[in-house]
């Protein structure tokens, strides 16, 4: 596996790849091969490390064990394992959003802080929905309120989140009646963590119903506070034109490379990398200017918000340190591997850890205050541009690939882009749909996984579904993959969409797979699927709509928090790898089959992307033939079958 | 050149990986997701066995003389390669467990159809391919290893172990479980160690003039067989082991 065509898909990829062989550098890829193989009874999700009178670990073949010391089964195990994935990637999430909604805070009753209120309508908006009186009060007293409201919905122990009461009142009352409404956000991951502690849960059933509780505690609250409120206060996205991949760092500009998740600090870079002493000390470097470029969802926050280019993906940190032209990566949470600190050192780079959560040895820290945020992100800015004297010009190799995208659309501007400015509304595309012109709807989201060759699982996914009519949106890495192959370019229709797709996407001037954001704003997946059940035609429910999800490459925990509330949410979903479950056979029927009649929608497994495609498509037209739709306009590549 | 696989017995975490893996690549369909579908399961031939507070990873021998294919009555039990391991044939073993009883190891066990025995094969398809034995791969120390038998280190192991066939087990061994009350001369078909039934006296004596052998050789239960093999392999490791440069813990 040592070609760089089988690690990834991405031409620049596979040149940083080949040049780590060749100076004997190890990237992620080296250290997967070196760990296999891999811990079997880990992948099956039934080794337990809860208590000390283990560890235990149920035997999926021999006449071993099959119970753990305090006797619980390969159920009760392995699904105590995968809620805790659950808590922490919901806790991931949800903390973002409480950093948000803090600096939200700290914009509002501190001017000298930096922050802006980009977008006071939509203040406006959750204002209201809050119930709170906006009447003769100024930007900064509302947002001042919103942000309380938005914090004590962390620390709320009865009732249930103002977000997921947005959703459509049929899927309210599932919830509601199934146990499943979250109360609080933090209530919900503390219980789960409870539940599942020693001696507590056993019943994998109710432990998996705990687990959906605290991921639609982040999907409808964590998450979805933190994609409203970064709205609030950087502006909400509209579709802007930018670039992606390692080809966006430049030879002759300070390469300043922002990695992570959260934009509340990267956003405060952006602000700097313009400030004219830094801009003329770089000069004075011999360099033509700054230029900032994003990495991950921290990348995604700038790209859709600021145009800023989008260095690459996750697999991509490693390989935009091997182009020697990166004069600082800056890190906030999430997703940063460690590995980073030794890579940087074979380099002139410096790495940078900004979050006092997330800090790595021998690493410079230099920690963020939200208080004095443009004079750290200057002071960050800085170790950037004096390293550029550090530079070695002839270990600078940057591969020249770098694609056009379109990014920045959100649930909003659907009602925009498809209705236009005089009428904005989701009805042309509840039409689209109705008529036969669209399949269906697909989010094709999640990480990248070294497991998969870098892209094949997203890119591939994506064509089969654009070719057979079917509007995809992205987000995350999924997203960035997408861009890379050109898929977020309006030209993408034409090439690769089927003819009912094309005809929207020419009839707009709009890509066939849509970038809605980052990680945290899959939450626009579900707002966006509330908006079509609320438009009309397309049944009364999310579970009635013909839409899919995927997560072709995953691997975070987050992607299983994601996973949970997607299909709590009503959404038929595919993973690519198993999730750690199929030791434990009850749960995993659970999962694939009878959380169907609990919630309306169940996962399935899949690596092949073009058969999960299908599996996706065969979803929708089960969906469709079940509101009694048109039939497909065009003949399809994949046809619906007949029952 | 015949191969053995030997135990590191201090580098074994107990993680029993060589046992999934094992089970694996003795699946039909090799891979850990399908293997967990298939029915019946498929079934390890390499078994973690805690010897105090030691695991120690234990498989068959491959014996030179190996009783198993000498007694075996309807010769599914084959060395079909001189140098290379003992194999079952599934289609002529009726699973009558002569083998199971007379394996100074333990290591041959019935399936779970109850069809046939089911022993390691040294993963002889693997080989075949260039690659290691699945249970050696899987290991993420490095304590099971695939060896030359002509390699010291195996040769040491592989003389200690031998010495099964005629060495008493002393009554005081540490924490061997089963083998501590010592031996208590085994009768009526009885373990000598823990007074499990092993089989039946007369198919016990017969088996033991098979091999011509004391049939209170044979009068040891599989649990308390692998116990004795695994404090073996410890012993060998304690007399230190030069060929892998770490010497004496």
């Amino acid at each position: 596996m040592k070609e760089p065509s089988r690690r990834s898909v991405d031409s620049a990829a596979q040149q940083m790849i080949a040049r780590a062989a060749e100076d004997q550098v190890d990237l992620v890829w080296d250290r997967y091969e070196a760990m296999q193989p891999q811990c079997g009874f880990g992948q099956l999700g039934i080794c337990c490390r809860i208590c000390h009178m283990g560890p235990c670990r149920v035997d999926p073949f021999g006449d071993g064990p099959q119970e753990g010391v305090c006797g619980a089964d390969a159920n009760a195990i392995a699904a105590r394992n995968l809620v805790r994935m659950i808590a922490a990637g919901a806790a991931a999430h949800s903390d973002h959003g409480r950093d948000v909604a803090l600096a939200l805070l700290e914009a509002a009753r501190n001017p000298d802080s930096g922050y802006k209120i980009r977008d006071p309508q939509k203040l406006a908006v959750i204002a209201q929905e809050y119930g709170l009186d906006t009447e003769g009060k100024s930007v900064p007293e509302i947002a001042e309120a919103v942000a309380q409201q938005a914090l004590a919905e962390f620390g709320q122990q009865e009732g249930e989140l103002k977000f997921a009461l947005r959703a459509p009142a049929s899927r309210v009352k599932v919830w509601r009646e199934r146990g499943l409404m979250p109360r609080g956000i933090d209530r919900e991951i503390v219980e789960l963590m409870h539940q599942t502690a020693m001696g507590v849960d056993a019943d994998y059933r109710n432990i998996i119903k705990q687990g959906m509780r605290a991921a639609l505690a982040d999907g409808w609250g964590g998450s979805m506070i933190a994609t409203d409120l970064q709205d609030v206060l950087f502006g909400s996205p509209q579709p802007i034109r930018a670039k992606t991949n390692l080809g966006v760092l430049k030879e002759d500009h300070v390469n300043i490379v922002v990695h992570g998740h959260e934009p509340v600090l990267s956003e405060m870079i952006v602000e700097a990398a313009r400030d004219s002493e830094l801009l003329a000390r770089a000069r004075e470097l011999g360099a033509d200017g700054i230029n900032l470029a994003g990495q991950c969802c921290t990348g995604n926050e700038l790209l859709m918000r600021k145009g800023i280019p989008s260095a690459g993906t996750f697999l991509h940190q490693e390989l935009a340190i091997m182009t020697g032209a990166v004069d600082a990566m800056v890190v906030d949470v999430q997703c940063v591997m460690p590995r980073l600190a030794e890579l940087t050192q074979r380099f002139h780079t410096q790495l940078l850890t900004t979050s006092r959560k997330a800090k790595i040895p021998h690493v410079q820290h230099l920690e963020f205050r939200e208080g004095q945020a443009l004079t750290t992100a200057k002071e960050i800015v800085s170790v950037g541009v004096e390293n550029f004297a550090n530079r070695n010009g002839q270990r600078v190799q940057i591969p020249a690939e770098q694609m056009d995208l379109i990014a920045g659309f959100t649930a909003e501007y659907v009602n925009t882009l498809l209705g236009g400015r005089f009428r904005p509304s989701y009805r042309p595309l509840n039409d689209a749909i109705m008529t036969g012109r669209i399949r269906g709807v697909a989010g094709v989201v999640g990480c990248e996984n070294p497991q998969v060759p870098q892209g094949s699982g997203h890119i591939a996914m994506s064509k089969e579904l654009i070719k057979n009519d079917v509007l995809v949106v992205v987000t995350g890495c999924s997203a960035l993959a997408d861009a890379r192959a050109g898929l977020l370019c309006p030209e993408a229709a034409l090439e690769w969409a089927g003819e009912g797709l094309k005809e929207v996407c020419e009839a707009i001037g709009m890509p066939p797979v849509l970038h809605v954001g980052s990680c945290v704003d899959n939450s626009r997946i579900l707002i966006a699927c509330t908006n079509m059940v609320t438009e009309g035609g397309l049944g009364e429910d999310i579970s009635d709509l013909p839409v899919a999800g995927a997560a072709p490459e995953w691997m975070s925990e987050k992607a299983i928090t994601i996973g949970y509330y997607v299909v709590a949410s009503g959404i038929y979903t595919v993973f690519g790898t198993p999730h750690n479950v199929l030791g434990a056979p009850d749960l995993h029927k659970l999962v694939v089959d009878e959380l169907e009649e609990m919630v309306g929608a169940r996962f399935d497994f899949e690596p092949d992307p073009i058969k999960a495609a299908h599996m996706m498509i065969a979803h929708m037209d089960k969906k469709r033939a079940a509101l009694g739709l048109d039939e497909m306009m065009y003949e399809q590549a994949a046809p619906v079958a007949t029952s | 050149m015949p191969r053995v696989i030997i135990v590191d017995v201090e580098k074994c975490v107990g993680c029993h990986s060589c046992e999934v893996a094992c089970a694996i690549a003795h699946s039909t369909a090799k891979t850990l997701v399908e293997a967990m579908q298939e029915q019946p399961p498929p079934q390890p031939s390499v078994a973690v066995v805690a010897v105090g507070e030691a695991a120690v990873p234990l498989q068959c021998r491959h014996c030179e003389d190996a009783p198993c294919v000498q007694v075996c009555p309807r010769d599914a039990l084959q060395r079909p390669d001189p140098e290379g391991p003992v194999l079952v044939d599934h289609e002529l073993c009726t699973g009558c467990q002569a083998c199971v009883i007379v394996c100074p190891f333990g290591m041959i066990t019935m399936s779970s159809d109850g069809k046939s025995v089911i022993k390691c094969d040294l993963c002889i398809e693997r080989l075949g391919r260039g690659e290691q034995p699945a249970c050696v791969e899987a290991c993420p120390t490095g304590s099971l290893q695939l060896l030359d038998t002509a390699d010291p280190a195996a040769q040491e192991q592989r003389q200690a172990v031998e010495v099964i066939m005629t060495a008493p087990v002393q009554q005081d061994t540490p924490g061997a479980g089963d083998l501590s009350a010592g031996d208590t001369g085994g009768a009526d078909g009885q373990c000598k160690f823990c007074g499990e039934l092993v089989a039946r006296p007369a198919r016990i004596k017969r088996l033991a003039d098979d091999l011509g052998i004391d049939a209170q050789e044979l009068c040891i239960c599989q649990k308390c067989r692998r116990a004795r093999y695994s404090q073996l392999l410890c012993k060998s490791e304690a007399m230190g082991n030069p060929a892998d440069g770490r010497g004496e813990a």
